[in-house]
């Protein structure tokens, strides 16, 4: 990497980090519901750094918003992990699709990866089983849509960051 | 990609074909899972575990009400008119208060700053048993 990607990389953890923060203080209509701003801002990082930024985005910012909210080892932290790291590696793949995918798919992908991930874990960790599957449509009702939305975003901040 | 990204119209266009595929099998496959996964028959009780531990047991045939220890706080549940509810916890988001009742087999209320589940099973001896080998 080199200092410039470095010093990238850094301000779009400390973007990632505020707004997963931002997210969790927010009050949401539905409780479980969550925009997912944070892992919007891993797929910035990938659209416009490559796959290693967003896993050093993504990383550092689990981390930091784990410390920050106090959430660090413990359950809400292992969910926080297991849905980053799904999303990570299922937006690379996608991002790699053919036939191709916009980005807007890609977020598609991410955050439905995100809650299958968190599901999975709390299946496999909380001794849940398979009944997490019932709650699946319902976050995954939600995640598709929510994803165009990211996505959408994404590619808003993307166009005006042509001079980066 | 150069379409109106903040009109639902201008969104749809700017879904290529495949992410239109990717969204509806996902939006399908959701659906079907979560009724594969639902099991048939009324429930019969309603298991809490905290960490993947069986912490209680409460049928549902009985008005009850239990306080255990999860890893954050004691959360309260309750047994009411064949349905489960979390009725305390001193969690963040209280997202599992806010679930509200559940009655049907394989719903699960889930908190996950206690690492607690609610799992309402069908009255085999050994429901306790998270099923982890499912064919």
């Amino acid at each position: 990497m080199t200092t410039r990607t470095i010093a990238r990389v850094a301000l779009l953890v400390a973007v990632a980090t505020t707004l997963a923060i931002a997210e969790s203080l927010i009050p949401k209509p539905l409780p479980w519901l969550r925009l997912g701003l944070a892992n919007a801002v891993a797929l910035l990082a990938l659209v416009r750094l490559g796959a290693r930024a967003a896993l050093a985005v993504t990383a550092v910012r689990v981390l930091l918003a784990g410390l920050l909210l106090g959430t660090l080892g413990g359950p809400t932290f292992a969910l926080a992990v297991a849905g980053g790291a799904a999303a990570l590696v299922a937006m690379v793949l996608a991002a790699r699709a053919v036939p191709p995918l916009s980005w807007l798919g890609v977020s598609v992908i991410g955050s439905a990866a995100h809650v299958l991930g968190q599901l999975a874990a709390i299946g496999a960790l909380f001794g849940a089983g398979r009944s997490v599957l019932t709650l699946a449509p319902w976050l995954l009702a939600t995640a598709v849509p929510l994803g165009v939305v990211t996505g959408a975003i994404v590619v808003a901040v993307d166009r005006r960051l042509e001079a980066w | 990609m150069t379409s109106d990204l903040f009109s639902v119209r201008g969104l749809w266009r700017a879904l290529t074909p495949a992410d239109r595929i990717v969204s509806l099998a996902l939006l399908l496959g959701s659906i079907a899972l979560g009724v594969a996964a639902r099991p048939s028959g009324e429930p019969t009780a309603a298991v809490v575990t905290v960490g993947g531990e069986v912490v209680a047991t409460l049928p549902l045939d009985r008005d009850s009400r239990v306080e255990v220890q999860g890893r954050l706080s004691p959360v309260t549940i309750e047994v009411s008119g064949h349905a489960v509810r979390v009725t305390e916890s001193a969690c963040p988001h209280r997202i599992c208060v806010r679930m509200g009742p559940r009655r049907h087999s394989g719903e699960i209320i889930a908190c996950v700053p206690n690492a607690l589940v609610v799992r309402l099973t069908g009255g085999a001896p050994d429901a306790g048993v998270p099923d982890a080998v499912t064919g």
